[in-house]
C-alpha cells in the first residue's frame, strides 16, 4: 500500500537523464520541476574505464568535504545502466566519527553531480571568457607557461634558476595532495609554498610545540572531569575529528563539566555548565592568572610543584613522578628546577594577580580564582565549596584557532597547555594524550626530502617573517598573505597599485612603518630576495593554486583583486571555476579535478585525529565529464614538464618512473609509489591497520586511552613530554624565541616562559568594534561548499548561519547605531574597504564585538548557487595583522565601524 | 499497535542539520522541502543567552488531523508500524492536509508532481533491509534513535504540543550510545 518514494526517484532519474529540465507529468517525476539540472550528469566526454566492477553497491571510502576525513561509505545504484552514487553514510563505530557524518559529508553527492562543476580544462581568453581545451593541450600549455617564468632548464640546485623558479608561488589547500604537490614544486625549483596553516592555526601548532615538543596533541574526552574550552566552538566547527562532538556531549551527560570561554555565546557554549565571556584577545591573561592562583595556593595535588618552585625539593633528573595523584604530568628534565622557577617568576608578576588580570580580560577576579580551583578539582562547582581533589581527576583546557588568531596567539596556545599541565591533565586518561602517526616508511608518502631546505629561502624568509618549518601540513609553509604584495611589487614604482612587501617581525624596520626600507625608493621584493636587477623587478609572477580561493579566503581580498590580473601566468586545479580564477590573466588555465567520490588515491593519514587511523579514498564512480584525479593531473603535468623541459617530474606516471625516482632519492627514507587513480576498491576501509603501523581502537582502549606512536613518543618512553619553559631546539622554537626577543625587548626574560602580551590592535575611536571574520558552522565551510543548495538552505530563522551571511551584532551596539535586525549596514575597516551587509541583532554576541561568517561573497558567475550570495568578510581584514610567533594571519584582531546603510 | 517511534535526546542535539540533509539526499528532495527540521530557539540576555535545539518531523499522530481532513481517504495508518502514510495514487493534490488545520506542525509538502509528501519513518527503506532511517544513521551525536517493537513511554516525557499530542515522537534524556 505504500508508494515507494525510492522507486519514484529512480524513475525520475531515468527520465531526467534524457529530458533536460522538463516538467514531465505523472507520479514518477516527483521533483522534475524543482530540480532543473540537479541530476546526475551521466555522459562523459572522455573514454575512461572503471577498472574494477565492484559487485556490491557499497564502496568504503572517506569524506573530503573538510579535513576531518571521516570514514564514509558511498551507496551506489544503477540508473539506466549507469552506476551512480545515491548517498553517503558514516561508518558505524569508527573511532574518528563515532559513526555519524555531518551535513557537508551528506552533500558530497550533490557536489559530485553539481552541474556547475568544471568539466574540461579551460584557458582564459583575452576577453575574459574561457575556452575549452583538451588535456594534452592543457598540459603542454601549462608546462610552457610555468617554464616561461622559470626561464631556464638548469637543475634546481642552481641558485639563479631557483630564484627564477621561485617567481611561481605554490598555494595549496590544507595539504591536499601535499606530497605530490611538494615534490612537483621541489622539482620545479620554487621555494615559495603555502597551505592553510598561515591563515588558520600555525600559532596553535607552534604553541603546542613549545609545550609538548610536537605540533599536535589531542585530548581524550571520554574520561574528562572538567573541560575548559577557550575559543573552541566544537559543536559548530568540529575540527580534527567529527567524533569530538559525540564524545563531548556524551561526556556532559555522564557527569563531565564543560566551561566555555568565548566572546560569542556559541552553540558549544549553549551546552556548557558555565559560559565565561572574555574580552577578545585576552584569554592569555586569564590563563596565566589561573596558573598563578594554582601555584600561589598549591592547588596541585600534593603541593609538589609548589615545593619544587620554592626550592625545597630537588627533583631527580629525568624522573617521572608516577606516584603522585597527578602522575605522569611532567617529565622532569635536568634543569627542571630552573625552568619551573622561571615559569613561577613570570606568573608571580603583579600583572597576573587576579584583581589586576580581571581588569585586562574582563573576567571578575573571584571567577578567575574559582575557575582555577574548579579546574584543579579542589573546588566543587556544584556548591562552590572546597574539597579534596577527587581521585583520577582529569581536567583539560583546549582551543581550536579561536585564541590563536590574535597577535599573542602562540603565547596563548602555549600557556593553555601549561595550565593543563599544572592541573595534572597531561598524559592521563581524560587529559592530553600523544598523537598517533603513521611511520615515515609508509608507502604512501611522496614528499621530497629537499623541500624544507629549499623553502627556507622563500619570500617569507626574505621579508623577515618566521617560517613555519614544522608547524605546517605536509609542506613547509610560507606566509601566504604576502602574495598580493609580491605580485604588485612588480609594477613600476610610480604605479598607484605598486606595493612593497611589508617586513615581518624578524626585521627591524628603520622607519617604524613596518616596511623594509633599506633603499630610498623602497626595496622591492626581488631585491630583498637577492635577485636584484639580474632577474628584473617584482616578485611573484606565476601562481599555481590547488583548490583554494584566496580572493575570497585570504585577507585583504580587494588587494588580491588588484594583484591577480597582474600575474604573467596562473594555473589552478579545482572542482569549480571560482572568484580567483576569474581574476587570472589571459592564457591562464583551470584544470578540472574530480571529486573525492571519483578517485582512489593515497589519502593523508588522519594523524591529527589522536588515533592511528588511515582511510582510503576510493572510487565510487569513474570521473564525470573530463575531470581527472589530482594524482593523475600532477603525474601528467610532471610528465609534460619532463618531456618538454627535462625537468624531473614524470616520476609518478608509471611504476618504472617511480622506481627510477626512488633510486635517485635513495636514502631519503621515503618510498614513492605509482598509484593508478582507478586502483582496486577495497572491500573495507583501512583503519587501525596494523600492516601500516596502525593500532586498532580496541587496543587503544585496552591501553587506557593513551595512544603512543608518532614523532615524539616511543614504546620505551610513552609519556607526553611537557615543559613550562621551552628548551627545544626545533627550528620553529628557536625562531620563535628570536622573534620574541626582537619584538618584545622591553619585557623579554630568559629563559623563555609564556608571558602576557596585549593584542597589538585594539578598538579605536574611528573603529570602535572588534570584528571576527570567519567561523564555521557544521553545515557550511567556506568556498568549497558554497555552491551546494543543501548547505546554503535556510534551515531555521534562528540558525547561526542562514542562506546568506549576516553581521552578528549585540542589541546594545545595534541600538546606539539605530540598527534593527535585518537592516542593511555598512561595515568599514582600517584597510580602507567597506562592505554592505544585513545585520542580525542577537544576544549571542558580546557588546563591542561583531562577527561575519566567511564562505560567502563568491563572484564567479559559473557557481550559480554561490554567486553573489552574501558578502566576503575578508574584504575587511588586513594581512598586516599577524601573530608575532608564526606570522600567522590574525583576523580576529580586526577592528571596524558599523553604520546604518 | 504502534511499533515504530523515534526517540530524541535534546541534550545531545546540537543543531548540526546533518539529519536534514541526509533525508533530503536520500529522497532527492529540493533544498526547500524538509521532511525533518531542527528548530533553534534563542532566549535570554547576553551572557545568559540560552539556545535550544529541537528536531521536528512528522509525529505520526495518534489522532492525525491530516487523516481526517483528506477528502479522498488517501492518508491512512499502517497497521503494523503505526506510521501515517499517504497513498500517492489516491492523493489528488488538493493541499488541504498541508494547511495549518491539516497538519499543525507543517510537516507536509507538495512534490514536483503535485502529490503530498512527508516523513514516513523511512518505512519502505526499512523493509528493504536498512537498519535505521538515514537521519538516525548520520546523526553525529547519537541524538536520535528509531525504536521498533517497544511501547513508547507515556506520562511526563510525552510532549504535548498544542491541540494534538505527539505520541510517537518523544523527547527524552535517555542516553543513546552509538558505540
Ligand atoms: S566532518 Fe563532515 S565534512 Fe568533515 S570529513 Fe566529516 S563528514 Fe566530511
Ligand atoms: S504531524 Fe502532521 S502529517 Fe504527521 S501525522 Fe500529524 S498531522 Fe499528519
Ligand atoms: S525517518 Fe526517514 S523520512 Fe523521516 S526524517 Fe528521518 S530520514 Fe527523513
Ligand atoms: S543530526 Fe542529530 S545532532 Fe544534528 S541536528 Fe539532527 S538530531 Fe540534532
Amino acid at each position: 500500500m505504500f508508494k515507494s518514494f525510492l522507486l519514484n526517484r529512480r524513475q525520475f532519474l531515468k527520465v531526467a537523464g534524457i529530458t533536460t529540465g522538463a516538467v514531465v507529468a505523472g507520479s514518477g517525476t516527483a521533483f522534475a520541476r524543482t530540480l532543473p539540472g540537479r541530476r546526475p550528469a551521466l555522459a562523459r566526454t572522455e573514454d575512461r574505464t572503471v577498472l574494477v566492477a565492484a559487485p556490491a553497491n557499497t564502496i568504503h571510502t572517506a569524506c573530503n568535504m573538510c579535513s576531518n576525513f571521516c570514514a564514509a561509505s558511498a551507496i551506489r545504484e544503477t540508473v539506466a545502466g549507469t552506476t551512480v552514487v545515491r548517498r553517503v553514510e558514516g561508518r558505524a563505530g569508527h573511532p574518528n566519527t563515532r559513526g555519524g557524518l555531518c551535513a557537508k559529508g551528506q552533500a558530497a553527492v550533490q557536489l559530485l553531480y553539481d552541474p556547475d562543476r568544471l568539466k574540461t580544462p579551460l584557458r582564459k581568453r583575452a576577453d575574459g571568457s574561457w575556452e575549452v581545451r583538451t588535456w594534452e593541450q592543457a598540459m603542454n600549455d601549462v608546462a610552457d607557461g610555468l617554464q616561461a617564468i622559470r626561464g631556464t632548464t638548469a637543475p634546481s640546485t642552481d641558485a639563479a634558476a631557483r630564484r627564477a623558479a621561485s617567481r611561481v608561488y605554490f598555494l595549496n589547500r590544507r595539504g591536499s595532495y601535499g606530497g605530490m604537490w611538494g615534490a612537483f614544486r621541489a622539482e620545479f625549483g620554487s621555494k615559495n609554498v603555502s597551505a592553510s596553516a598561515p591563515i588558520c592555526d600555525a600559532a596553535k601548532r607552534l604553541g603546542t610545540w613549545l609545550g609538548v615538543a610536537a605540533a599536535r596533541r589531542v585530548r581524550d574526552q571520554r574520561a574528562t572531569n572538567y573541560t575548559l574550552l577557550f575559543g573552541r566552538n566544537e559543536l559548530e566547527a568540529t575540527r580534527y575529528r567529527l567524533g569530538f562532538a559525540h564524545e563531548l556531549l556524551q561526556n556532559i551527560k555522564t557527569g563531565g563539566r564543560l566551561v566555555v570561554v568565548d566572546p560569542r555565546r556559541t552553540y558549544t557554549a549553549s551546552k556548557a555548565h558555565q559560559y565565561v565571556p572574555v574580552i577578545p584577545g585576552t584569554d592569555l591573561m586569564l590563563i596565566l592568572s589561573m596558573c598563578r592562583v594554582i601555584l600561589d595556593n598549591s592547588l596541585t595535588a600534593d603541593g609538589r610543584v609548589a615545593a619544587v618552585i620554592s626550592n625545597t625539593v630537588e627533583p631527580t633528573a629525568g624522573a617521572h613522578w608516577r606516584s603522585d595523584a597527578w602522575a605522569n604530568v611532567i617529565r622532569l628534565h635536568a634543569n627542571s628546577l630552573a625552568r619551573l622557577a622561571a615559569f613561577r617568576d613570570e606568573v608571580f608578576k603583579p600583572q597576573y594577580a587576579p584583581a589586576a588580570a580581571a581588569v585586562v580580560c574582563g573576567v571578575p577576579d573571584a571567577t578567575i580564582t574559582r575557575l582555577a580551583g574548579e579546574f584543579c578539582g579542589v573546588i566543587n562547582p556544584a556548591d562552590g565549596l572546597t574539597r579534596a581533589r577527587p581521585a583520577d581527576w582529569a581536567a583539560v583546557a583546549d582551543t581550536t584557532s579561536g585564541i590563536a588568531k590574535y597577535s599573542n596567539g602562540t603565547m596563548a596556545s602555549w600557556a593553555m597547555l601549561c595550565l593543563t599541565g599544572l592541573a595534572g591533565g597531561m598524559n592521563i586518561a581524560g587529559g592530553y594524550v600523544a598523537v598517533a602517526g603513521l611511520p615515515a616508511s609508509t608507502a604512501w608518502s611522496f614528499s621530497s626530502p629537499a623541500i624544507g631546505v629549499q623553502a627556507a629561502e622563500s619570500l617569507t624568509r626574505a621579508a623577515g617573517y618566521p617560517f613555519s618549518g614544522n608547524v605546517g601540513t605536509a609542506n613547509t609553509e610560507g606566509y601566504r598573505t604576502l602574495i598580493p604584495y609580491a605580485i604588485l611589487n612588480g609594477l613600476p614604482r610610480t604605479h598607484p597599485d605598486f606595493r612593497r612587501v611589508p617586513a615581518g617581525p624578524l626585521a627591524a624596520p628603520a622607519d617604524g612603518t613596518g616596511v623594509i626600507t633599506t633603499d630610498a625608493g623602497g626595496v622591492r621584493w626581488a631585491d630583498v630576495y637577492g635577485g636584484g636587477s639580474a632577474i628584473g623587478g617584482g616578485g611573484i609572477r606565476g601562481l599555481f593554486i590547488n583548490h583554494t580561493d584566496p580572493a575570497v579566503a585570504d585577507a585583504d581580498s580587494d588587494m588580491w583583486v588588484r594583484a591577480l590580473p597582474r600575474l604573467q601566468f596562473a594555473v589552478a586545479i579545482d572542482v569549480y571555476l571560482n572568484t580567483t580564477h576569474e581574476l587570472f590573466p589571459p592564457g591562464s588555465y583551470v584544470l578540472p579535478e574530480c571529486t573525492v567520490l571519483e578517485r582512489t588515491d593515497a589519502t593523508t593519514p588522519t594523524t591529527v585525529s589522536g588515533e592511528t587511523v588511515m582511510n582510503l579514498w576510493q572510487l565510487a564512480v569513474s570521473p564525470l565529464h573530463s575531470s581527472r584525479s589530482g594524482y593523475w593531473i600532477f603525474a601528467s603535468l610532471g610528465a609534460a614538464m619532463s618531456t618538454r623541459y627535462g625537468v624531473a617530474g614524470g616520476y609518478f606516471a608509471t611504476d618504472a618512473a617511480a622506481a627510477a625516482y626512488n633510486t635517485a632519492t635513495a636514502g631519503s627514507g621515503r618510498v614513492h609509489k605509482h598509484l593508478p587513480d582507478n586502483e582496486v576498491q577495497f572491500t573495507q576501509s583501512v583503519w587501525g591497520n596494523t600492516a601500516v603501523g596502525g593500532r586498532v581502537w580496541s587496543t587503544v582502549q585496552t591501553n587506557g586511552g593513551i595512544w603512543t606512536t608518532g614523532e615524539h613518543a616511543t614504546a620505551a618512553d610513552p609519556e607526553v613530554r611537557f615543559s613550562f619553559v621551552s628548551t627545544e631546539s626545533n627550528v620553529n622554537v628557536v625562531e620563535f624565541r628570536q622573534v620574541w626577543e626582537n619584538t618584545n625587548t622591553a619585557t623579554f626574560t630568559t629563559p623563555l616562559a609564556p608571558q602576557w602580551r596585549a593584542p597589538r590592535n585594539t578598538p579605536t575611536a574611528t573603529f570602535p568594534l572588534r570584528f571576527m571574520a570567519g567561523g564555521k558552522v557544521m553545515w557550511h565551510t567556506m568556498a568549497a561548499t558554497a555552491n551546494l543548495p543543501y548547505l546554503v538552505q535556510d534551515f531555521n530563522a534562528n540558525a547561526e548561519v542562514r542562506n546568506t551571511n549576516y553581521l552578528l551584532i549585540n542589541p546594545t551596539d545595534a541600538s546606539t547605531r539605530g540598527i534593527a535586525s535585518g537592516a542593511w549596514v555598512f561595515v568599514a575597516s582600517a584597510n580602507g574597504s567597506r562592505i554592505r551587509v544585513q545585520a542580525l541583532v542577537t544576544q549571542r554576541i558580546m557588546s563591542g564585538y561583531v562577527s561575519l561568517f566567511h564562505g560567502y561573497g563568491e563572484q564567479a558567475p559559473q557557481k550559480r548557487t554561490a554567486h553573489n550570495r552574501g558578502v566576503n568578510p575578508n574584504r575587511l581584514t588586513s594581512s598586516r595583522r599577524i601573530d608575532a610567533g608564526t606570522g600567522q594571519f590574525t583576523p580576529n584582531e580586526e577592528i571596524v565601524q558599523v553604520i546604518r546603510a | 499497535m504502534t511499533t515504530r517511534w523515534m526517540l530524541f535526546d535534546q541534550q545531545r542535539c546540537f543543531g548540526c542539520n546533518a539529519c536534514v540533509v541526509a533525508c533530503q539526499q536520500e529522497y532527492g528532495l529540493p533544498a526547500q522541502i524538509r521532511f525533518n527540521r531542527v528548530d533553534v530557539t534563542v532566549s535570554g540576555t547576553f551572557p545568559n543567552t540560552a539556545i535550544a535545539f529541537r528536531p521536528l518531523l512528522c509525529n505520526q499522530c495518534d489522532n492525525a488531523p491530516c487523516m481526517t481532513i483528506c477528502p479522498v481517504g488517501a492518508i491512512t495508518r499502517d497497521a503494523t508500524s503505526g506510521v501515517v502514510v499517504t497513498d500517492r495514487v489516491r492523493c489528488v493534490g488538493c493541499r488541504l492536509c498541508t494547511t495549518a488545520t491539516g497538519c499543525p506542525y507543517g510537516m507536509r509538502a507538495m512534490d514536483g508532481a503535485g502529490k503530498v509528501v512527508k516523513c514516513n519513518f523511512c518505512l519502505d527503506r526499512m523493509t528493504a533491509g536498512e537498519t535505521a532511517p538515514y537521519c538516525v544513521k548520520t546523526c553525529p551525536s547519537g541524538a536520535r534513535q528509531m525504536i521498533v517493537g517497544l511501547t513508547p513511554p507515556t506520562g511526563t516525557r510525552m510532549e504535548n504540543r498544542g491541540a494534538v499530542t505527539a505520541t510517537k515522537v518523544v523527547y527524552g534524556d535517555t542516553p543513546n550510545q552509538r558505540i
